[in-house]
């Protein structure tokens, strides 16, 4: 690349910077990672490009890569702009499997529909991290769990279940879990037992074709079919484990109940029942490798997280009253529920005389999930201060 | 009958009166309630909008949403107020009132000595955070506290009960500052056709 074209790429990161420079955030991890991101700014800004060689000036197209990747979440993640609701529940299932404190979850609000995705940009690519220490001796103390989801519906706690998901997809490029089973799966294959086979077959029909399992053999990549689909697979067991089904119900809706797998993803019918034969505790042999694998590499159980409880405060039009936090998870079960139960019960209880649309009952159930889970982040803060 | 604090007591131990959350149980005074300034804000600004139509005739060419701007704050942070500007915002506290009482919303002394306004009146089973209109009539900016108990609300009794919901409510179960709905009220569309039977010949 020749230094201009650098020089070009830094002065758009400069544009940037003049306005996300002042970010607000309420979270004093975000301000001490935005103060390292302004000395690398001003270690950048102090270097001559056009002395600097080839290797080096790829080096430093990583860094300036690394610090607009940065801003495109953190711009998002401010005071005014972060969902924080929806981001703390993450970050309490985050805690359960990956206890430090050195992760932060930030948002980018995207304008597609239904695009919602895990980037892990800044998570799992440590050569920039040694670029950083080493030219401008930055370290950073928490990397970013960086989760895009659309503006539109970042306050629809109805459809961010699907957030479990990605986050999942942190979890797992984190522990490796897809590289393993992925072995496993091939080493079943080999072994050829019939019932194993029959199961395998079952979620991941190509692998019927021996030029498949030979291609799959031959190389693991990250981006070829089969380690997509058992990501996939692991993401939906991940979720399933603080919402039960309740992405299940989006899926269908975002994908018309597609029959057929993707290259990126398997059938949704497929999903779908993996994730319903592991909630009525059936299953075969590959959802007991999932469970085994994943207890042997993270240490934790696959097993439901969540905590139920027995109300019908949203029938009656007020917040739950979350007493710890594994009762958030259920917050969204819960609102699923009503949401496909008989709207009835909510006019009947609530004594309401005219026709609920479905409009009134959707931001009932997404007003009253937020309510929740923000009374619940209220007062524990409350509490934890004794003046 | 205003209920002094044995009746409010009484009325959330029978869950008649839900308050949520009440972080300190003395903010239920001895005839009034406090209640706390809560995290989200929608501030009036000069959008591309002329003007701000509290009509149908022009309704869809200047809709209300593009003269006001969306922000959040946690608790314990602040909100700067510039001076003559009108901000919407909501009680931190939901709630549900039983159906034979009402409430009328000030601002508690401290604040309407630092040039803030606030007259409400919230009707008999309403449930939700209550929406609070706020304009600082001070020359001077006045900075916030997220979750400070800025107004009281003080309860009536009155002498029979009411439902909320004998009808559609333009705002149900709210939890954060709504752009207001006035176009949907019903003597608009009454008031429109009058004005378009004056003003257009068909």
């Amino acid at each position: 690349m020749q230094p201009k074209l650098l020089e070009l790429h830094f002065s758009q990161l400069q544009t940037e910077w003049v306005t996300s420079k002042y970010n607000n955030y309420s979270d004093d991890r975000k301000n001490i990672y935005h103060e390292k991101l302004a000395t690398i700014i001003e270690g950048l800004g102090k270097e001559d490009f056009a002395s600097l060689d080839d290797s080096q000036i790829q080096e430093r197209y990583w860094v300036i890569f690394f610090v607009f990747k940065s801003l495109e979440f953190l711009n998002h993640s401010t005071r005014s702009t972060i969902p924080f609701e929806m981001v703390y529940v993450l970050e309490v299932a985050l805690k359960e499997w990956s206890p430090g404190d050195d992760y932060i979850i930030v948002t980018s609000l995207t304008n597609g529909m239904n695009e919602f995705s895990f980037d892990g940009s800044l998570s799992f690519y440590p050569f920039i991290y040694t670029y950083i220490e080493n030219l401008y001796s930055v370290s950073f103390d928490y990397k970013l769990v960086q989760i895009n989801l659309p503006e539109s519906t970042s306050r629809d706690y109805l459809a961010n279940v699907v957030l479990y998901h990605e986050l999942g997809h942190f979890i797992e490029k984190k522990f490796a879990i897809t590289r393993v089973i992925y072995a496993e799966l091939l080493a079943a294959i080999r072994r050829a037992d019939p019932a194993e086979l029959n199961n395998i077959y079952r979620y991941f029909p190509y692998l019927r074709l021996p030029a498949k399992v030979d291609e799959f053999e031959k190389r693991y990549e990250e981006y070829n079919q089969l380690s997509m689909h058992i990501s996939e697979y692991f993401c939906d067991l991940f979720a399933s484990q603080y919402i039960k089904d309740c992405s299940n119900f989006y899926l269908e809706y975002v994908t018309l109940n597609q029959a057929v797998e993707s290259t990126t993803h398997p059938s949704t019918i497929n999903r779908i029942i993996f994730i319903n034969e592991y909630l009525d505790n059936k299953g075969g042999f590959v959802l007991s490798e999932y469970k085994r694998i994943v207890e042997r590499i993270t240490g934790i159980e696959i097993g439901y997280k969540g905590k139920d409880f027995s109300t019908a405060n949203f029938e009656s039009l007020i917040p739950v009253e979350v007493k710890e936090l594994s009762e958030l998870h259920g917050l969204f079960h819960y609102g699923w529920k009503v949401w496909l139960g008989e709207w009835e019960n909510i006019r009947q209880k609530a004594e309401i005389q005219f026709t609920l649309s479905n409009a009134d009952v959707y931001a009932i159930i997404n007003n009253l999930i937020e309510k929740s889970i923000g009374n619940f982040i209220v007062k524990n803060e409350w509490e934890l201060i004794k003046v | 009958m205003n209920l002094v604090k044995a009746d409010i007591d009484q009325l959330i131990q029978q869950g008649k009166l839900t308050i949520s959350p009440l972080l300190d149980p003395k903010q239920v005074g001895d005839m009034a309630i406090d209640f706390r300034l809560g995290t989200d804000f929608l501030v009036a600004i000069d959008g591309s909008n002329p003007f701000i139509d509290a009509s149908l005739n022009n309704n869809d060419k200047f809709p209300i949403k593009n003269s006001f701007q969306e922000t959040r704050r946690k608790l314990g942070e602040t909100f700067l107020f510039h001076p003559h500007q009108t901000v919407l915002a909501s009680s931190l506290e939901y709630v549900k009132l039983p159906r034979d009482v009402y409430v009328e919303l000030t601002m508690r002394s401290s604040y309407l000595r630092l040039g803030l306004s606030l007259a409400s009146i919230v009707q008999p089973g309403y449930c939700g955070c209550f929406s609070i209109e706020l304009t600082n009539v001070n020359k001077i900016p006045v900075n916030l506290t997220v979750g400070a108990a800025i107004m009281q609300a003080r309860l009536f009794k009155i002498s029979a009960e009411s439902n909320y919901f004998a009808k559609r409510r333009k705002y149900m179960c709210q939890v954060r500052p709504l752009i207001s709905a006035v176009a949907t009220d019903g003597d608009f569309i009454h008031l429109h056709e009058i004005w378009k039977r004056n003003n257009y010949h068909t």
